[in-house]
């Protein structure tokens, strides 16, 4: 009977250690695979919709695997920001509706509009927050010195300082609500450094610009973010990875000054036309289009009821040159 | 007192449904002329039109033509109050508006768009005025650029006994062929890309977005291109009798539609943009002012048979004139 016992419990015990063996090689599998092949998939993609709901789905399957021991947080920290992107989306779509309904006077409508904004702003800034902590497992705390990244590394070191801006601006937007630590802002500022602004289209100088901008009192002494900023804009421009522009309306968005938002969002359009994007990176391209196109739906929407055009070339009663116009159509 | 009342609630409700019916929307159809039917993206930008009418007290039924000459006769005949027809056959309504596509009159967007803009100022609502009819939108078709089976005739001379395939009832490109010295194929828009591709013409004319579906690259392949030169500009244009619409609605209509210039324009830039850069013919400087010469020319003879309406030609001039200054154009008087 006890050696009955003795090999029920063997064998087991021996299934047990071989499943969580599998589950770890699967786990390292995935992560490899992620970085290999999902993430530069993903990143030539421009089917917004696609990433983000692909984030959402597989994100919690794919951290899953942390249990079994292996690492898996660069795969993790992917996921986990497609996903913040579908919760930014929602509060984007919310934010549109509820400007609708302050147009239309309806105050009920407003306010429910309001209030499911600031929940999808809230759990926007968790899951890029969450992405933004699996960059720092993997890399290491912040702590002032950049670490060590190799080459294929610098893409997800940038992806993770990236999170932990939008973490920080849609936990500005949600109130508070997902509790994102204040230090974020310095660690994007700070870990900007470590990337060459030229390789990386001009993001790592856009990040740190729109900290400066931000965050009052920010700003070292001597320098001048909007400069930077346009620096970084330039940069992305040739390059065709334009996502410094959206870094940069979002930053004037925060400041609040339509006239600029417009002129900004105008560029960015017609930009597009002129320099085709890199198709490897067709992903952050849409995502800084979406930004554009969301600033320029709001303001189409609070002028005139309804958005703007999907390329966002124009906005409702653009003032002309006149003078110029009355020179043209003089006696005629 | 209750006949009293009953009565007030009649008079009441007979006064609110006047009220109501006055401010309600006014139904008024559409003929549309795409080329692709309603799936096309002229129809689409009808859709918007129809949509942003409404906000105009409009409600437009549309009706999708593949043929132009059907919508065109359906118009006349009043079977719409309003078509969206290219402006080679508004210009039989509305000289004026009908004249802005004019041969080499307006060599860029920008300067499209200059013209656009101006002509929808409601200080000259009498431009886009002609008896009955109003020109109530325009919008960008794209720039129309001669095509070559042999890219060494890109001088405009060269052209002189070559073969041209050309819309019959285009009556500026027939005075083009006849004013280069060359010959003309007879063609219809559903034959001149086979005259052009099996080589029985030299050369066609087509804008970006037909160069595709129509395969005008079988043409053009292995030793011609397309010319870097605007012939015209294509546009399409709504037009109504104005009696149909109430007052006002046009200057609303025509401040929209310049709105709309560069969501119309973008598939033309994205066509050109997938043309191999091989393909483009680029014109030296000294060989465009040949090319501007000969348009000149041509719209110069067109406008005094009557054709272009020369206040219209005045206007382009001087949009063009506001871009460079110096050209030798701005110094004389002829347009």
């Amino acid at each position: 009977m006890n050696k009955r016992i003795l090999f029920f419990v063997t064998i087991v015990t021996i299934t047990i250690a071989n499943c969580s063996i599998v589950y770890r090689v699967t786990g390292k599998t995935l992560n490899s695979y992620a970085q290999d092949h999902l993430v530069p998939h993903y990143l030539a993609s421009d089917d917004l919709d696609a990433i983000c709901t692909g984030g959402t789905a597989l994100g919690p399957l794919v951290a899953s695997f942390e249990r079994t021991g292996a690492s898996v947080e660069l795969a993790t920290m992917v996921a986990q920001m497609g996903a913040g992107m579908c919760a930014e989306k929602q509060a984007q779509e919310a934010e549109l509706l509820y400007i609708a309904a302050v147009r239309k006077g309806k105050g009920d409508e407003a306010l429910d509009n309001q209030a499911r904004q600031i929940r999808y702003h809230g759990i926007a800034a968790k899951r890029y927050g969450d992405a933004h902590n699996r960059f720092l497992q993997y890399f290491g705390e912040w702590n002032g010195k950049c670490p060590s990244i190799s080459e294929e590394e610098e893409l997800y070191y940038l992806v993770g300082i990236s999170s932990g801006l939008l973490a920080i601006l849609h936990d500005f937007a949600s109130q508070g609500y997902a509790g994102i630590t204040r230090e974020v802002p310095s660690v994007v500022a700070g870990a900007s450094k470590c990337l060459d602004p030229k390789k990386w289209w001009g993001t790592p100088l856009a990040l740190e610009a729109v900290v400066w901008l931000s965050v009052p009192g920010a700003t070292p002494e001597g320098k001048d973010p909007n400069k930077q900023m346009e620096e970084a804009v330039k940069i992305g421009d040739k390059e065709g990875v334009r996502l410094s522009r959206a870094f940069q309306i979002q930053a004037a968005a925060g400041k609040g000054d339509v006239e600029k938002i417009k002129k900004l969002i105008l560029e960015h359009s017609k930009v597009l036309s002129q320099v085709p994007a890199k198709k490897e990176y067709l992903f952050l391209e849409a995502f800084a289009e979406n930004l554009s196109r969301h600033e320029s739906d709001k303001i189409w929407m609070k002028e005139t009821g309804h958005r703007g055009p999907i390329n966002f070339s124009s906005f409702p009663g653009k003032k002309k040159n006149n003078k110029e116009e009355d020179d043209l159509l003089k006696d005629l | 007192m209750k006949k009293f009342l009953i009565l007030s609630v009649i008079i009441l409700g007979t006064w609110m449904s006047v009220g109501v019916g006055a401010a309600e929307t006014v139904d008024r159809s559409m003929c549309v002329f795409d080329p692709s039917g309603a799936h096309g993206d002229v129809f689409k930008a009808a859709q918007r039109y129809q949509a942003q009418a409404l906000t105009w007290g409009i409600r437009l039924d549309l009706k999708a033509y593949t043929d132009e000459v059907v919508a065109n006769s359906d118009f006349k005949a009043g079977k719409c109050n309003m078509a969206l027809l290219t402006s080679l056959r508004v210009r039989s309504y509305v000289h004026e508006s009908g004249s802005i596509e004019a041969i080499g009159a307006l060599p860029s967007y920008d300067l499209l768009r200059k013209t656009i803009e101006a002509l929808s100022n409601p200080k000259v609502r009498e431009l886009n005025t002609d008896g009955e009819y109003e020109t109530m939108a325009m919008f960008p078709g794209g720039a129309v650029y001669l095509l070559l089976r042999d890219k060494n005739l890109k001088d405009i001379k060269d052209l002189a006994g070559r073969k041209i395939a050309t819309l019959t009832y285009d009556q500026a490109a027939t005075t083009m062929v006849d004013i280069v010295g060359a010959s003309m194929v007879p063609a219809e828009i559903a034959t001149f890309a086979g005259i052009f591709n099996n080589g029985r013409a030299d050369a066609c004319y087509s804008p970006a977005i037909g160069i595709k579906p129509l395969e005008l690259m079988k043409g053009i392949s292995p030793n011609g291109g397309i010319v870097r030169f605007p012939i015209g500009q294509l546009t399409f244009q709504i037009v109504a009798r104005h009696k149909d619409f109430a007052e006002g609605f046009g200057n609303n209509s025509r401040a929209w539609a310049a709105t709309q210039f560069d969501a119309m324009l973008s598939l033309t830039k994205k066509a050109e943009q997938e043309i191999p850069a091989k393909y483009w013919i680029e014109v030296p400087k000294d060989l465009q002012k040949n090319y501007f010469e000969k348009f000149r020319e041509v719209r110069i003879r067109l406008r005094d048979k009557k054709v272009y309406h020369p206040t219209i030609l005045k206007l382009m001039k001087r949009v063009r004139c506001s871009a460079d200054k110096e050209a030798t154009e701005c110094a004389d008087n002829l347009e």
